[in-house]
């Protein structure tokens, strides 16, 4: 099931160093979460994709350059505002959050900043976060203009992207800009291993063996 | 009242014993231009809009069985078909005619068809269907002259033609008025069939065509239809004036014109009487009016149709009421109410014999196939296919997908309105739609079944292992009924009913009017727990024509009788149920009963609500690549049901989720949504209990820790390294959950797990999740947190439904039920309080409370009484869900250790907080499982070595905590099924269990309330002996475990003493017992007579002092 991935991580490459990160979506229901991650992950995109429930995870690596890789452990959360008191557990110890709206929702913004209200209150004090708009195909009923969101992820600090899932407008480029934004040098320091999710963060210990690039 | 008496895919109307099958083929437009997100393929419409035609059943109308989605835009629609049609009779009359000067028909033949026309109209008309295909070819005949049209469906399927490229109605037939009419009036235009009835009749009666033969030039035909409509505007009747120009048949037009009734006194002969009536009955079919024209119904009482002179009921005799429609010979139930079962079924034997069962029936035509003329259409269609039938095959084999049909003839003009749709076909039309239908043969079917049954090794084929009741002699089987006959049966989803007796369950079988007609005798089902049974797998069983068409049969039978059935309905699903019941099937064991319709037409669906919008969002998006959830009216029903559901529970909410768990009953019941809601209704309350209420984190989470413990009780090493590498389950099992598996499932593999999981106890979902961890295990074992959690993060394609199925029962069996007690779970807090001591009395109250499904005894109940009115199903299921979300709430508010007012608990029998549970590895057993399984355990107490001196569990261990890592090789040569973990209250039980969990040993589990729990009486009248208690020598749970155990009990013994003898040699522990001939003794009392009493450790303890 997972033997690309064994694959991809088992070729040595002299000079790559592989980062792992923990990155969680959040953002209202049906705004495109899961079919970010399922364009990024499997360069696909699923008209009729379920909702999700709980959580899902998946990982994707990316290669910033020669000597960088970035994997990228995905937990897609549910989007009903139910599930809230679940998130939590999902963005604990998460090093970047993407979160996301729907461009022909205004309200899915509203739901926007309020996660990343929570975020910056809850979360890691150094949790990356990208602010991304979704479903940019649908211009056509589009109610929330570019410029409003980018002020606003100016001034919450957010990276910030019009992406499309269905055409995959913008997807690599808003998870690569989270990947360069990360303070790499800062976490070159080995630590000591993990014990799991509660302790996922950045696990060099046992990320930073030289692994290949998957890409 | 049998709740599917009438359902129309479980009986089969005499009048069709000699049905034959047909289909049609069409295309639908191919949608391209999907620019409009979510816009459905014509196909999808019509598949998910037509599936309610297969509903519709009436005496005069041939039952739609099947309507497939083929390749590219096709849609097969498979239909009940006779070879006699009016089109046949008048090809036959125009060779006759050559021969004799007799033309057309009898007046009483053609009145007794028009009554039968009109019937059938009226019934579509009242499902608000028009026919408007009305033609010779469409009228079809049985041998006894029955009416039955066809294709009646199809102007409604393609949204009055406007899904396909084709036109609908042949011009011959089609009223004037239809030219260029609007598909949405036309599909409500009930009139125009009128028309084609008129056409049809005159046609009939004259033996001649309606139109001019010679002219039958389409285009000129639609002119012809223009002028008479244009006439028909202008004057009263176009029949006195109607120029021959019109291109109708003179011969016709001077019948209709030269028979115009004139006001005669008495002297007219009868016969002249009735020719006039029928004229004037053609008349009035013929007229045309724009604004007010008759509809089927309001010519219903027409003169023609009820003549003075002639008694109705001889006059109908062709015509067979729908209330004659039940003729189903009924198997009849054994029981001590029936005796005089014995006689009926010998007489059914004798009648099948001799061939005489039909002959009680109305008319007298023998039936062709035996076997099949009793079979519902549909699964006669069903058998067909396993037989290897294929309707898209039997089209190209017959040639039939590029043929050049009549349809050719059908002039574009006839769509004049529709300019907007100016595509050119992109096809030829002739492959668009033939109307031809193509005969799917029956002949060979009933031979193949016949070979099928009687194939050889089929003995242990046709009733295959039960797999509730399969159990291993050294094994413990909770799953196994230890009550008698007497207990009432409704507790069957706590003890399933497995020891009903052999005689009653095979009665039942041996009525089934099609098993006893091919001579199967008596299907019999071991009573004993059967080890060596070879299991067929499903999928050959799902294959295999003659065990489904047995198990069909069988199941039709108690279907119809249902809910009197039950019992055996619950019984024989055990084994499996046959897909195309599986709806019903399903209805029956969740217990649904009384007018469930009516409930759900009681609850308010159309009102907007807050969770309207995320239901929005949730069905588009909710197992879409099935047919008729993507079909848009797929998406009204689900839709609907989810609103509904949100009306019913009030107490809960809609969490996403819910979506994919309505989708099985749904799919399964897409033509009885009340059915399919019925359904959700008592089947969420049993399997996911409260995983809907507003706040359900504690439910969950709850949920989640026991599996967790149930993991470890079945796999500790894979659940140590789980737990080591911080694997847990809220990481990847809620949606599992949630959803009883549908999300992560596709339907097909749904359904077989469901039939296993609806008749198998509440906890079955938690050890599916145990068996689906397992098939990863080697994988995850490896595996650290990251691949670990790869493992689940798609869904999982090759799982094998049937093997997880298997693995989980077997661990199901095994597992003390008090392991899975769930605090917010009704029916574990009712086993709760039943097997706590500490309440004397239960309450009366509380003692109905546990018989949810027992209808029968809640007459007069004060709960419900004032729900007047309602059904019982929703008597029973309205209060109960208020009590309980009430009771959550008080508990929730007040914390853990407040009773819901029932009886009292012991302090060990509180539930455990979610923050203990979660720190513990190992699950606890209630001391009720505790003496029902000690034979097979090892015991080890940890308590401080002079506590144990004092007193103890006679074949406990006794060990301190620390030296488990120095006795793990020893005590793994003890090997017993469990291991029981004894420690004193607030000590480290939890920890010890833990560990021994993390060394291996598998069903590591710990005493609730540890020694306190032993040291209480266990009184003889409380529940708990009552719920174990049926043999007649027992009366109490302590020597019941022993008779449970049968021989086993001595021998264990004795394997008890001589490991202790061992210990002690050992010299390992010094402070075991020392098993003296007293202690033995000791035992030997306890196991056949008497309870564990603190009496009897005290004298256990006295023997030990004194040694
Ligand atoms: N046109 C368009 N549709 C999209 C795009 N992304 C997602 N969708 C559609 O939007 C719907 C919801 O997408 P999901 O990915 O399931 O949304 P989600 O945020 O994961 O939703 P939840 O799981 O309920 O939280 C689906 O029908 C997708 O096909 C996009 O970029 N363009
Ligand atoms: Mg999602």
């Amino acid at each position: 099931m997972s033997n690309s991935r064994q694959g991809a991580t088992q070729q040595p490459q002299p000079a790559g160093k592989l980062f792992q990160f923990k990155l969680v979506l959040l953002g209202e229901s049906a705004v495109g979460k899961s079919s970010l991650v399922l364009r990024f992950v499997k360069d696909q995109f699923d008209d009729f994709r379920e909702s999700t429930i709980g959580a899902a995870f998946l990982t994707q690596t990316i290669c910033l350059d020669d000597a960088t890789t970035v994997k990228f452990e995905i937990w897609d959360t549910a989007g009903q505002e139910r599930y809230k008191s679940l998130a939590p557990m999902y963005y604990r110890n998460a090093n970047c959050a993407v979160v996301v709206y729907d461009i022909t929702q205004s309200s899915s913004l509203d739901k926007a900043k309020s996660w990343v209200k929570e975020l910056q209150r809850q979360a890691d004090p150094n949790i990356v976060i990208a602010l991304a708009g979704n479903k940019s195909d649908l211009s056509a009923r589009r109610v929330v203009e570019t410029e409003e969101a980018q002020a606003y992820a100016d001034e919450a600090g957010l990276l910030f992207f019009e992406t499309s899932a269905k055409t995959a407008t913008n997807v690599n480029e808003l998870f690569t800009s989270i990947a360069k934004k990360m303070p790499l040098d800062m976490l070159a320091n080995p630590r000591p291993r993990g014990t799991g999710l509660n302790a996922r963060g950045v696990d060099l210990n046992r990320d930073s063996k030289e692994v290949g690039c998957a890409c | 009242m049998a709740t599917f008496a009438t359902c129309p895919d479980l009986y089969r109307h005499p009048s069709t014993r000699n049905a034959g099958l047909a289909a049609i083929s069409f295309c639908a437009n191919d949608n391209v231009d999907d620019e409009f997100h979510g816009v459905p393929p014509a196909t999808s419409y019509i598949f998910g809009q037509s599936q309610f035609l297969k509903n519709l059943s009436h005496p005069n109308l041939c039952e739609y069985l099947d309507i497939v989605k083929g390749k590219r835009d096709r849609v097969f629609v498979v239909q009940e078909h006779y070879a006699t049609s009016f089109e046949s009779i008048r090809v036959a009359q125009e060779s006759e005619e050559k021969e004799s000067s007799s033309k057309g028909q009898d007046l009483a033949r053609i009145r007794s068809w028009a009554t039968q026309i009109l019937d059938g109209l009226v019934y579509l008309n009242t499902h608000g269907i028009v026919h408007r295909t009305l033609t010779l070819a469409n009228i079809l005949l049985t041998e006894d002259d029955v009416v039955k049209l066809s294709n009646y469906g199809l102007y409604n399927m393609t949204k009055g033609g406007s899904l396909v490229q084709f036109s609908i109605g042949d011009p011959h037939y089609l009223s004037p008025l239809t030219l260029g009419q609007e598909h949405t009036v036309g599909l409500q235009d009930y009139s125009t069939d009128l028309w084609s009835l008129g056409v049809i009749l005159t046609e009939m009666y004259l033996g001649e065509s309606f139109w001019r033969k010679d002219r039958l030039d389409v285009d000129e035909l639609v002119a012809s239809l223009f002028s008479v409509r244009k006439m028909s505007i202008e004057s009263k009747s176009w029949i006195e004036d109607c120029p021959e120009s019109f291109g109708i048949n003179p011969v016709v037009l001077k019948f209709l014109q030269t028979s115009a009734p004139q006001q005669q006194n008495g002297t007219t002969q009868n016969k002249d009487q009735e020719l006039q009536e029928f004229v004037a009955f053609l008349r009035v079919c013929l007229k045309l009016s724009q604004c007010n024209s008759l509809e089927p119904e309001q010519i219903q009482g027409h003169r023609f149709l009820k003549p003075n002179d002639l008694p109705a009921s001889s006059e109908d005799a062709g015509r067979l009421g729908s209330q004659s429609k039940m003729w189903h010979a009924k198997p009849y139930i054994q029981s001590s109410f029936l005796p005089e079962y014995e006689g009926e079924v010998e007489r059914l034997r004798k009648a099948i014999s001799e061939g005489t069962l039909l002959s009680d029936l109305p008319t007298a035509s023998p039936a062709k196939h035996q076997l099949l003329c009793k079979l519902p259409l549909s699964q006669v269609f069903y058998l067909w296919k396993l037989a290897g039938g294929d309707v898209e095959a039997q089209f190209r084999r017959n040639g039939r997908l590029v043929g050049t049909p009549a349809i050719q003839l059908l002039p574009k003009a006839v769509r004049v309105a529709e300019i907007k749709d100016e595509r050119p076909p992109t096809r030829d039309i002739a492959d668009l739609f033939s109307d031809v239908p193509c005969i799917l043969t029956l002949e060979s079917l009933e031979t193949e079944i016949l070979k099928s049954i009687h194939e050889p090794n089929k003995g242990q084929f046709s009733w295959d292992t039960d797999y509730f009741l399969l159990s291993d002699p050294d094994e413990m089987n909770f799953l196994q009924n230890t009550m008698g006959d007497d207990k009432d049966k409704d507790d069957t989803f706590l003890y399933p009913d497995l020891m009903r007796s052999a005689s009653t369950l095979s009665g039942v079988a041996v009525t089934s009017t099609a098993n006893a007609a091919v001579g199967l005798g008596v299907p019999s089902l071991s009573q004993q727990p059967v080890k060596t049974r070879v299991k067929v797998p499903l999928a050959i069983r799902e294959k295999d024509l003659g065990y489904q068409y047995q198990r069909l049969s069988m199941f039709t039978d108690l279907l119809l009788q249902y809910p009197a059935s039950r019992a055996e309905i619950l019984h024989h699903s055990k084994i499996d149920i046959p897909p195309l019941l599986r709806g019903k099937v399903w209805a029956a064991v969740l217990g649904v009963v009384g007018d469930y319709q009516e409930v759900y037409d009681g609850f308010d669906k159309y009102t907007e609500k807050p969770t309207d919008r995320q239901i929005e969002l949730d069905v588009p998006r909710c197992h879409q690549y099935n047919q008729l959830m993507f079909s848009p009216a797929g998406h009204e029903k689900m839709k609907r049901l989810l609103k509904c559901w949100v009306e019913a529970n009030e107490h809960q909410v809609y969490w996403q989720g819910l979506d994919s768990c309505c989708a099985p009953f749904l799919t399964l019941n897409f033509n009885d949504e009340a059915l399919a809601f019925a359904c959700v209704q008592l089947f969420l309350p049993k399997f996911l209990k409260d995983m809907f209420l507003h706040d359900n984190s504690q439910v969950i989470h709850e949920y989640l820790a026991v599996f967790r413990h149930l993991l470890s009780f079945h796999d500790p090493e894979l659940s140590s390294h789980l737990d080591h590498i911080k694997f847990i389950p809220q990481l990847y099992a809620i949606s599992w959950f949630m959803t009883l598996f549908t999300h992560i499932f596709p339907l097909d593999k749904i359904y077989h797990l469901w039939d296993k999981i609806l008749v198998g106890p509440s906890s079955l979902p938690l050890f599916v999740g145990i068996a689906i961890v397992q098939q990863f295990r080697q994988h995850l074992l490896q595996s650290e947190f990251n691949e670990a959690i790869g493992v689940f993060s798609s869904s999982f394609p090759e799982m094998d439904i049937e093997k997880c199925i298997e693995a989980a029962l077997a661990m199901c069996r095994v597992t003390p039920p008090s392991t899975c007690w769930l605090s917010y779970d009704q029916e574990s807090r009712e086993m709760r309080q039943q097997m706590s001591t500490a309440a004397v009395v239960r309450t009366s109250a509380d003692g109905e409370s546990s018989h949810r499904h027992h209808h029968h005894h809640h007459h007069g109940n004060g709960v419900t009484l004032e729900q007047g009115g309602r059904t019982s199903m929703d008597q029973q299921q309205q209060p109960e869900q208020h009590r309980r979300s009430k009771e959550i709430e008080k508990r929730l508010s007040s914390g853990p250790g407040a009773g819901a007012g029932g009886p009292v608990l012991h302090w060990w029998e509180e539930p455990l907080s979610i923050e203990t549970m979660n720190a513990e590895l190992a699950p606890r057993i209630h001391r009720s499982d505790f003496v029902r399984l000690r034979s097979q355990a090892m015991v080890i107490d940890i308590r401080p070595e002079a506590e144990f001196k004092n007193g103890h569990y006679p074949l406990s261990i006794h060990m301190v905590p620390s030296q488990l890592e120095l006795l793990v090789f020893i005590l793994e040569k003890l090997k017993k099924n469990y291991l029981v973990v004894i420690a004193n209250r607030g000590d480290s039980g939890p920890e010890f269990a833990s560990t021994c969990v993390r060394f291996g040993f598998p069903r590591v589990a710990l005493l609730m309330g540890g020694i306190d729990a032993l040291r209480i009486a266990e009184p003889t009248t409380t529940a708990a002996s009552a719920a174990t208690t049926s043999t007649t020598t027992t009366t109490t749970s302590g020597t019941h475990a022993s008779s449970n155990n049968g021989s086993h009990g001595g021998a264990t013994a004795a394997t008890a003493t001589s490991t202790m003898v061992t210990i002690c040699s050992c010299r390992v522990i010094r402070q075991v017992i020392t098993v003296n001939s007293k202690v033995k003794e000791e035992v030997a009392v306890l196991k056949c007579k008497t309870s564990f009493t603190h009496k009897k450790l005290r004298s256990t303890i006295a023997a030990h002092k004194s040694d």
